[in-house]
């Protein structure tokens, strides 16, 4: 069954740098108030390589999940082949 | 069309655009998955419990959770904590500790159908009608909520947008069933998470610190947990019956505790431990939810004094859509209205699966269609689910009559979880309690409840709030409920001991596998305790 960790990794890498791409074309006209100062802060851009990051985090877990998956596989295989092959000989 | 708050950008559309295509691709990547009835409707017992977890915590992120906690904090300050730190986490703690065990092991597929084997058929069919009523009344909230934020802030036609997000979630459940609804659940979690976080940080770093944010409100009983309750400064008007009794306990564990919405999340994981993991996983994120959903309420008062005031559009519920308005750059905005979508969709959904399980095993499969082929269940949880949304559109319309979404939502709770947990509560522990007392318990609580709230309405009785009356009430019915069950249950013929078997506590399985002894650092029990100290500690810091 599909793992879930593939449709969130990549909805959440493709939104990332989606918007970290238009916040750094569009920088904001206002600097952002924060407390007594007010910053340049481009927030589009820190949150989005922030998403873009867990979503590559969740497709990259998933991924070594169904490596393991396949070497658990291939490793059985291979135990049981030789064995096959003895019986048929 | 009248405009909006907030001229939307095409990057904002294009966020919410992009979501709706993932959510439906997952609906259809499962459709293939959906072979069976317990397919579709109980995710055939396969999900790993971290997923089950997070989609417990989800399933009741909806509308009232995000939009109706900002509301509750906006008008109350944080004493709302107490729905986390007084009422859910010691609820799911309970609940994984004591009466997961009975719920996984009887191998029910729906909480009615644990009564059907603790009590009766009428038992069941009481709580199995009374549950559907429930879930479709709360389906439409979620519905009624996204239209109104919609329309307030973008302009939209409230008809066009209650239209498509039914539509979509329709879509969705209907493909990949509870499966479908629960992986989207765990995908609206972390979206919920990324969309609303930065509320609460953009406004934690423009006061500077919490003890600079408490400074500004008007009431220094917005700031503490327990310390002004005695005092007039106690903005909920609750006493400590109401609190630990109502909210603490009956209405908290009634939720948490018997809900099929929420058990029916844990009862998919694929074996006992995972069901019981279950909540505790889910206790863990829920413990710091208050930062997503109280920390912006009591930033919005701040920031918009005029919160509150008789106006639609400057209701407490507006609190989170108005400072996404206030707050977000384009870009993260669409991020933002999408994290909202999500939780309405997600919430929307919990209840028209649970909807469906219910409707299709306890009231369809038991009274109306005995001994049909499988293949006819699953097209009638399919019918089930097109039907539960459709009541939901018209539930919907009928929320625009009530003010504020929290009060509707611990009314109706009131009348039939409340007493519902003291039926629960004496089913699994104490071995005496007969079916016709748990049924005329049940009914009875009910009852007293909406004899109650007439009275309230009637002005024969007199609360602080609303959130008081809820409170009280609750505690009417759950008292009403078990003083009638354990009466009539010494005057009625109990079950015999072999009937009970796996089902109550103290009378084990005939012949049932011995666990498999785990270590008890990895005992739902271990953590259940660092879960309690954890709140324990929250109360003391913001006694």
């Amino acid at each position: 069954m599909l793992d879930v960790r593939l449709p969130i990794g990549w909805l959440f890498l493709v939104l990332g740098v989606m918007l970290a791409a238009y916040g750094y074309a569009n920088p904001p006209a206002e600097s952002l108030l924060l407390g007594q100062v007010s910053l340049p802060l481009n927030l589009d851009v820190p949150w989005g390589i922030l998403m873009a990051l867990f979503g590559l985090a969740m497709v990259s877990l998933a991924q070594m999940d169904k490596l393991k998956v396949l070497e658990a596989q291939l490793q059985e295989s291979k135990t049981a082949s030789p064995a096959s092959s003895s019986d048929a000989n | 069309m009248k405009t909006g708050l907030v001229t939307a950008q095409p990057i904002d559309y294009a966020v919410i655009l992009i979501y709706f295509i993932f959510v439906l691709g997952v609906g259809f990547k499962l459709k293939k998955n959906m072979k069976s009835s317990d397919d579709f409707l109980l995710a055939g017992h396969r999900i790993p419990s971290w997923v089950t977890g997070l989609a417990f915590l989800s399933a009741n992120l909806g509308a009232i959770e995000v939009m109706g906690m900002a509301a509750n904090a906006a008008q109350y300050g944080i004493m709302t904590c107490h729905f986390y730190w007084l009422g859910a986490i010691p609820a799911m703690v309970f609940l994984a500790v004591f009466m997961m065990p009975f719920y996984y092991k009887s191998k029910i597929r729906s909480v009615p159908e644990y009564l059907r084997k603790r009590f009766n058929e009428p038992t069941r069919a009481l709580n199995a009608i009374s549950f559907a009523v429930m879930t479709v009344l709360m389906s439409g909230i979620n519905l009624y909520a996204m239209a109104i934020v919609f329309k307030l802030l973008l302009g939209w036609d409230m008809n066009a947008s209650i239209a498509v997000a039914a539509m979509v979630v329709l879509a969705y459940t209907i493909t990949g069933g509870l499966t479908s609804s629960i992986y989207n659940e765990v995908l609206q979690f972390f979206l919920i998470v990324f969309g609303l976080l930065p509320v609460s940080i953009l406004g934690l770093l423009r006061f500077g610190s919490w003890s600079a944010i408490c400074e500004r409100f008007d009431n220094p009983g917005f700031a503490h947990l327990w310390k002004e309750i005695g005092t007039i400064h106690n903005p909920m008007g609750v006493d400590m019956i109401g609190l630990i009794g109502g909210l603490g306990f009956v209405l908290s564990f009634g939720y948490w505790c018997t809900d099929f919405l929420v058990i029916q999340r844990a009862l998919a994981a694929e074996d006992l431990r995972g069901a019981r993991m279950t909540p505790i996983i889910a206790a863990f994120p829920k413990i710091l939810f208050p930062v997503l959903t109280v920390l912006p309420g009591l930033i919005a008062i701040i920031l918009i004094p005029k919160l509150g005031s008789n106006n639609d559009d400057l209701s407490f519920n507006m609190a989170i859509p108005y400072l996404l308005a206030v707050m977000y750059p384009n870009g993260l905005f669409g991020l933002g209205i999408t994290a909202l979508l999500a939780s309405f969709m997600s919430g929307m959904a919990g209840n028209v699966t649970a909807f469906n399980t219910v409707w299709t095993y306890d009231i369809y499969q038991s009274y109306i269609a005995k001994n049909k082929s499988d293949a006819h269940y699953l097209w009638m949880g399919k019918l089930a689910t097109a039907i539960g949304i459709i009541i939901s559109v018209g539930t919907c319309y009928l929320c625009m009559n009530f003010k504020s979404i929290m009060d509707y939502m611990q009314l109706i709770f009131t009348f039939f979880n409340a007493p519902l947990f003291a039926t629960f509560l004496l089913g699994m522990f104490f071995r005496r309690t007969s079916p016709w007392g748990a049924f005329y318990g049940l009914l009875g609580g009910t009852l007293a409840a909406v004899v109650h709230y007439i009275l309230t309405l009637q002005h024969k009785l007199h609360y602080m709030s609303e959130m008081a009356g809820n409170f009280h009430r609750s505690v009417v019915a759950w008292t009403v409920c078990l003083v009638l069950t354990i009466t009539i249950s010494y005057l009625t013929k109990p079950k015999a001991v072999e009937e009970l078997r796996g089902l109550v506590w103290g009378v084990d399985e005939k012949g049932g596998a011995v666990a498999a002894k785990t270590s008890v650092f990895a005992s739902p029990g271990f953590f259940g305790v660092i879960l309690l100290a954890l709140t324990a500690y929250l109360n003391y810091l913001f006694f």
